[in-house]
């Protein structure tokens, strides 16, 4: 277990060094820089800005002071909010778009099982089409329609609900409801698809043979393995929803961390892109190790070694 | 008892509504960057900064002064000044008895402390051109002169600040309006470091104080009891940051903003010119094409001519909905020198035999920018007889191209586009800011026009304090970059479209886009209905506890 984990700790920080020096290399190719604007400043100036910045000093020598800052989690002064650090900006947004991401997958786990092995059990009647088809429709339709159309019926028509903001309990129902409503949807297909393969097999036979009830041999017999495609998903899934997505967090006026994804990368503020990257890559790696070990505990066959 | 309950209920009830205490709600819509007024160049800052600080001039709320049509600024934390020396020495007398949030009595040193502050090399603040006109100030900034006292500012006493001017500038008394200006504690930045300008450090002076800072949510400001001026009528100013206009827009009807200043939703746009709440007004921006001046067909001033001639400005200005307004001449309403019937007319008249086959237009811009070129794509085609090649780029790879061509290594002119769509905000409210971008020595001038006798007309507009001459000046100036070499064609002036609540007194929509709230003020008891009072109704009475 122990080499186990030492063993995939060394390959996540080859991981993450192989993102840092992509992410490194391919913003100092995209056209544009951080201090161009339409306005043209004067040389001296441009000069000023670029070295304080220290954008006056060689790519390789940007690169390797990148390099030591990241190691100590130190990714600089952004560009944009100047004033603040990127650690700064990280650590006071990443805890609300992790609030957020906890909720909706808390949420897409509680509905999108449930769903899942009810349309499993009930498979070819009118529950599993309508289940299905919900399914469909989360999946398919995008998260700022189905914000969109959240915010018009509860908030501006019915007036039931705040349209935005993260205050108190009331604010956050729409949002979560909104990114929970994909991963919902998937883990409801990859439940029903899953346990339908289980039933089928024949240690599923032999339980119903030994005159089991139907629900002790879904949920005890068919249910543990069919686990293991679903918690697989989980495990980009919550690397997805944990870091905040654009989308969400803008529509509804979230203070979280994704909305620097888009923004960071509009403004070309080098050290914050390179910080979210990270953040998100981290989080990535995390979860799929977790998820790695989480097998184990679901499927007896196998070992960690 | 119930009756005693109930009673009370209704006073507070009477007591949260009153309008009294009850704040103004403002969507600044995306998170201030920069607090640091040194270096801030973002909108959002800037209308918290003009609301919390002060400089040594300022402007009334509609930027008017009563009795002018044109922009003037007004005495601020200096009461008044004399002018010497031909316009080159100013003598700023500040008010006495002005105090900074921490009790220090404001003196003549803050100023010279910030302008020292923005002018260093060190500081890299994009803003220093602003004091450009100083003497020696550009040397400084540049690091060609090291030490600070050769600089032309410096204070005379505590209460006296003089600036000498390299040479006189009339527009110097909008320069020091700015926020990049306003003076600056150099006690405290030694004291806290970059974290001078945090919430909790930050000492200003101004008609507000920021009283909470929630990262991404809002900011509020609370009335400053010790401001020198008049007292604001709303003490509690909430700011949201809803950056997505349809919340905003859902925010607004459902009573939990008063003012949306910018960005209403697109799709609604139509809608909502018919709101009782909408206003709009013109701002000091121009959108315009610049010609390609060395590359055939536009290395002609003939052709130039033929081809806004075959344009139409008002059906491409239909596109944008009211926020674009067409316009043929340079110099904005508002300013001196404005004359909307100088420039060339668009008027879709056809040009048969137009020396060009093909053209590349390009630009950056929204998906409504690319139905105004789709457009003019066809005009081209019908009026010309021309295929026009569209470049749609990305916002910083657009910038980066101009940024080149204002660079020594700028590119060859036969492998420029043949226009550019380009955008101009005015750095300051008069016309030099407009007029300047065509000398030969500016960086704005992108396609590097020269004309010896536009750069005597816009100098001599600037040395002489004359109004009558200055107008005379600019007039002519602007007949021979518009009329006989037509180097550019302005497309239009970009508009405001905001929405604020009718019931409120004291908003003005400027050209500058500044919002001042000192003067804005409640007319009603502040109670509005609005359907479905259940949420609403609780957030109203929060927002009213939050205030008092």
């Amino acid at each position: 277990m122990a080499q186990f984990l030492l063993r995939r700790l060394l390959i996540i920080l080859g991981t993450l060094f192989v993102l840092a020096t992509l992410t490194f290399f391919l913003l100092r190719i995209v056209p544009g820089g951080p201090f161009d604007s339409e306005k043209a400043l004067p040389p001296e100036i441009k000069a000023n800005v670029e070295a304080k910045f220290g954008l006056d000093k060689p790519l390789y020598r940007q690169y390797l002071s990148y390099l030591s800052g990241m190691a100590t989690f130190d990714f600089g002064p952004s560009f944009k909010y100047e004033g603040r650090d990127v650690t700064e900006i990280i650590s006071e947004t990443l805890p609300t778009s992790v609030e957020l991401g906890v909720y909706s997958l808390l949420l897409s786990v509680l509905i999108g099982l449930p769903l899942g092995i009810l349309s499993a059990y009930k498979q070819n009647t009118w529950i599993d089409f309508s289940a299905m088809f919900l399914a469909v429709a989360g999946i398919s339709l995008p998260s700022y329609f189905v914000g969109a159309i959240l915010i018009y019926v509860f908030s501006l028509r019915l007036h039931w609900l705040p349209p935005a903001t993260w205050e108190d309990w009331t604010t956050k129902i729409l949002p979560v409801i909104t990114l929970g409503s994909r991963p919902a949807s998937l883990i409801a297909r990859l439940t029903r698809a899953a346990l339908l393969e289980s039933i089928r097999s024949d240690y599923v036979r032999t339980a119903r043979a030994k005159g089991l009830t139907e629900g002790v041999v879904v949920l005890k017999h068919a249910l543990r393995n069919s686990l293991i495609p679903v918690v697989t998903l989980l495990g980009p899934l919550a690397a997805f929803v944990l870091t905040g997505t654009f989308v969400i967090e803008y529509i509804y006026a979230i203070p979280g961390m994704g909305k620097y994804f888009i923004d960071a990368v509009t403004n070309r503020d080098y050290p914050l892109i390179m910080g979210v990257t990270m953040v998100y890559g981290f989080v990535l790696v995390a979860a799929n190790l977790v998820v790695d070990l989480c097998y184990a505990l679901i499927d007896p066959r196998i070992r960690i070694s | 008892m119930r009756w005693k309950r109930a009673l009370a209920l209704i006073s507070f009830l009477l007591v949260s509504c009153s309008g009294a205490d009850r704040p103004l709600q403002f969507n600044l819509g995306n998170e201030a960057v920069q607090l640091d007024w040194n270096r801030s160049i973002d909108i959002t800052s800037g209308i918290l900064l003009d609301n919390v600080m002060e400089g040594l001039t300022s402007y009334a709320d509609s930027l008017h002064s009563s009795g002018s049509d044109l922009i003037r600024p007004m005495p601020a934390l200096a009461f008044s000044w004399s002018v010497s020396e031909g316009g080159r020495l100013y003598r700023f007398h500040l008010r006495q008895g002005v105090y900074w949030s921490d009790g220090v009595e404001l003196e003549a040193k803050h100023f010279v402390d910030s302008w020292q502050r923005l002018l260093d090399p060190r500081t890299a603040s994009t803003n220093s051109y602003q004091l450009f006109e100083i003497e020696n100030a550009a040397a400084f900034a540049s690091g060609k002169l090291k030490s600070f006292g050769s600089v032309g500012v410096r204070a005379i006493g505590p209460y006296t600040l003089e600036v000498r001017l390299r040479r006189p500038v009339p527009y110097f008394l909008h320069l020091v309006a700015s926020p990049s200006t306003f003076p600056i504690r150099k006690d405290l930045i030694r004291k806290f470091g970059e974290q001078w300008m945090d919430p909790a450090h930050l000492v200003t002076l101004g008609p507000y104080k920021i009283a909470e800072w929630s990262q991404g949510e809002r900011i509020v400001l609370k009335a400053y009891p010790s401001y020198h001026g008049s007292p604001p009528k709303i003490g509690t100013v909430i700011c949201r940051l809803v950056g997505e206009p349809l919340t905003a827009f859902t925010f607004f009807e459902n009573g939990e903003l008063d003012v949306i200043p910018r960005d209403l939703p697109p799709s609604y746009s139509r809608r909502l010119q018919s709101h009782p709440d909408y206003r709009s007004g013109s701002k000091l921006a121009v959108n315009y094409l610049l010609f390609n001046i060395h590359r055939p067909p536009f290395d002609s001033a003939k052709n130039r001519r033929a081809f806004i001639q075959a344009m139409n400005r008002p059906e491409l200005a239909a596109f944008f909905e009211g926020a674009q307004t067409p316009v043929s001449s340079w110099i904005p309403p508002g300013l001196l020198g404005h004359a909307p019937e100088l420039g060339v007319s668009a008027e879709g008249k056809e040009a048969p035999g137009f020396p060009a086959k093909s053209l590349v237009l390009r630009f950056t811009g929204s998906d409504t920018w690319n139905l105004v070129f789709q457009s003019m794509q066809r005009t081209m085609a019908e009026k010309l007889g021309v295929k026009a090649k569209l470049e749609q780029n990305e916002s910083r790879d657009f910038q980066k191209f101009l940024a080149l061509l204002s660079s020594p290594g700028r590119p060859r002119a036969e492998n420029l586009p043949h226009l550019l769509l380009v955008g101009w905000v005015a750095d300051y409210p008069d016309p030099h800011s407009f007029m300047n971008i065509f000398t030969s020595s500016s960086e704005n001038n992108y396609m590097g026009w020269k004309n010896a006798a536009y750069d005597e007309l816009v100098e001599k507009a600037v040395i002489t304090g004359d109004e009558g001459s200055r107008k005379r000046y600019y007039l002519e100036a602007q007949k021979l970059l518009l009329e006989n070499e037509a180097v550019l064609m302005p497309l239009f002036l970009s508009s405001h479209q905001a929405l604020v609540r009718s019931n409120l007194k004291g908003v003005h929509l400027n050209v500058l886009d500044k919002w001042y709230f000192q003067n804005v003020e409640f007319t009603d008891s502040g109670w509005r209905s609005f359907s479905g009072v259940g949420s609403g109704m609780l957030r109203r009475l929060r927002n009213s506890r939050e205030g008092s």
